[in-house]
């Protein structure tokens, strides 16, 4: 069985990372344009780094939003992952032991049955005798009137 | 501010490697992205897999334990059966063996009375034996005694008398007469006395004879009668046998009732693990639906930077055709 919990809360990870990369990236270079407009210090040099700051910063917001949605939605996922291979770990576990109660009711009821057979078996026996013996004693008839 | 011209274009040659860098780990980003989104919804996938095997589990398990409970609903009406065959058995056994303990009491009391009868027959017969014996003997006595008196007739009358004038005249017997006379009424009474007593003896033979046959077929009849009696007693015992076979599948089978409630049990909280375990994975499911979804828009947004890729190739091309001016005397510089 995959360990889908720690997968999703893998995946939140790279999410979260790949946000702070983004993020760090995108700063780094912002830096990187801030040296080039202090050095260069022209409208030129405004004009090439607002040309190239604009954009990014535009992107960057959304891009951050739907990495960070994207990693909270995966850490909520983790706790559904954990509840549902939590449910599933104990179907598998308790199945076994449904099956061992099984086993062993299965194995009382063939004792039941094996001494149900020889309940059965002996007293059949013992009606037979008991009727035997009934004609027996009504064989021997009723002793003399003897005076 | 004057800068060295090699500075500042090197300056900006580094800040289109890092527009270009940036852009390329977006990308890259948004590729890692795609494959976190497809893993997602593979791991929910299997996971939801694994809920719906969970769930066939439960049913299996389910499925056994009610199989088990309709095998006990059987065995256990076959155990009710077997109970009361025992019991019957015992009732019947018990008749049988006091029936056959009442005949061998009849049996004896029968064979006491006969044995008491021959006996009062034997002593009635030794009796009239002896009664015929003591005729018997008189009657040989009374014979002697006749012979006796017959013998003194005799000699009596052939005796000779003769009268006073000489003539021979008959003896005077008379009284040996009367002896023979009185001897032969005596042989007659004890002839008839003995015929009498041996009649009487005939006849109590003949009871003791006949007492004694009633006593044999009663003292016959008196074993068999224990016989029957000792046969019942164990019949009687082993219909205990019976009920006690009867009563360990009664211990046994609640013993497997007891297996299937647990069993039902614990398959009724599979159930419920199993409904559980698809509850969430159906969210999970859910969830993970929307992570490609997410991948897509991220990998929109990152496409968006196709604009910015190229001016920052832009801009490294120009650089390096400044750096070439530089590199070139009369060429044009920043």
């Amino acid at each position: 069985m995959i360990n889908a919990a720690h997968e999703f809360d893998r995946l939140a990870n790279v999410f979260e990372d790949n946000r702070a990369i983004a993020m760090h990236r995108t700063r780094a270079t912002h830096l990187n344009f801030e040296d080039v407009v202090h050095l260069w210090g022209d409208s030129r040099a405004r004009d090439f780094s607002a040309a190239n700051l604009t954009p990014m910063g535009e992107l960057m917001p959304p891009f951050n939003r739907e990495m960070a949605e994207a990693a909270n939605r995966l850490r909520q996922l983790v706790g559904e992952a954990e509840l549902t291979e939590g449910a599933i770990r104990r179907v598998a576990s308790e199945r076994d032991a449904v099956s061992e109660a099984v086993r062993d009711g299965e194995s009382e009821l063939s004792n039941a049955r094996f001494y149900c057979s020889e309940a059965r078996e002996i007293a059949a026996s013992v009606r037979t005798r008991s009727q035997q013996i009934a004609g027996a004693v009504a064989a021997l008839g009723s002793p003399p009137a003897i005076s | 501010m004057a800068h060295d011209p090699r500075v500042v274009v090197g300056i900006l040659e580094d800040a289109g490697r890092v527009i270009l860098r940036w852009t390329t780990e977006m990308e890259s980003l948004a590729a890692e992205a795609r494959a976190s989104g497809t893993r997602a919804l593979d791991t929910a996938t299997e996971t939801h897999r694994q809920a719906r095997i969970a769930e066939q589990w439960a049913n299996e398990a389910a499925q056994l334990a009610r199989d088990l409970a309709n095998a006990v609903d059987v065995v256990e009406n076959d155990v009710r059966s077997a109970e009361a065959e025992a019991h019957s058995a015992v009732n019947e056994a018990q008749n049988a063996a006091r029936e056959a303990d009442q005949a061998a009491r009849n049996w004896q009391a029968a064979y006491d009375t006969a044995r008491a009868a021959y006996q009062r027959a034997v002593a009635a017969f030794n009796h009239a034996r002896s009664e015929w014996e003591a005729a018997l003997s008189n009657l040989g006595s009374a014979r002697l005694s006749l012979d006796s008196a017959l013998s003194a007739l005799r000699t009596c009358q052939g005796r000779i008398v003769k009268d006073q004038n000489g003539r021979q005249v008959q003896p005077n017997c008379t009284g040996e007469q009367s002896a023979v006379s009185s001897a032969q009424n005596q042989v007659r009474h004890y002839e008839a006395l003995e015929a009498q007593t041996q009649m009487q003896m005939q006849a109590a033979e003949a009871e003791r004879n006949r007492r004694e046959a009633e006593m044999n077929t009663c003292q016959s009849k008196l074993q068999a009668a224990n016989t029957i009696a000792a046969d019942a007693g164990t019949n009687a015992e082993r219909s205990n046998d019976a009920v006690n076979s009867a009563q360990r599948s009664r211990v046994v089978i609640e013993d497997a009732k007891d297996a299937s409630r647990t069993a039902i049990k614990m398959a009724a909280e599979l159930t419920e693990f199993a409904e559980t375990a698809n509850q969430h994975a159906a969210i999970l499911m859910q969830g993970a639906s929307e992570m490609p979804q997410r991948a897509i828009r991220i990998t929109d947004l990152s496409h968006q930077q196709t604009d910015l890729r190229a001016r920052a190739q832009a801009l490294l091309t120009e650089l390096e055709n400044r750096l070439r001016a530089f590199d070139n005397p009369g060429g044009v510089g920043l």
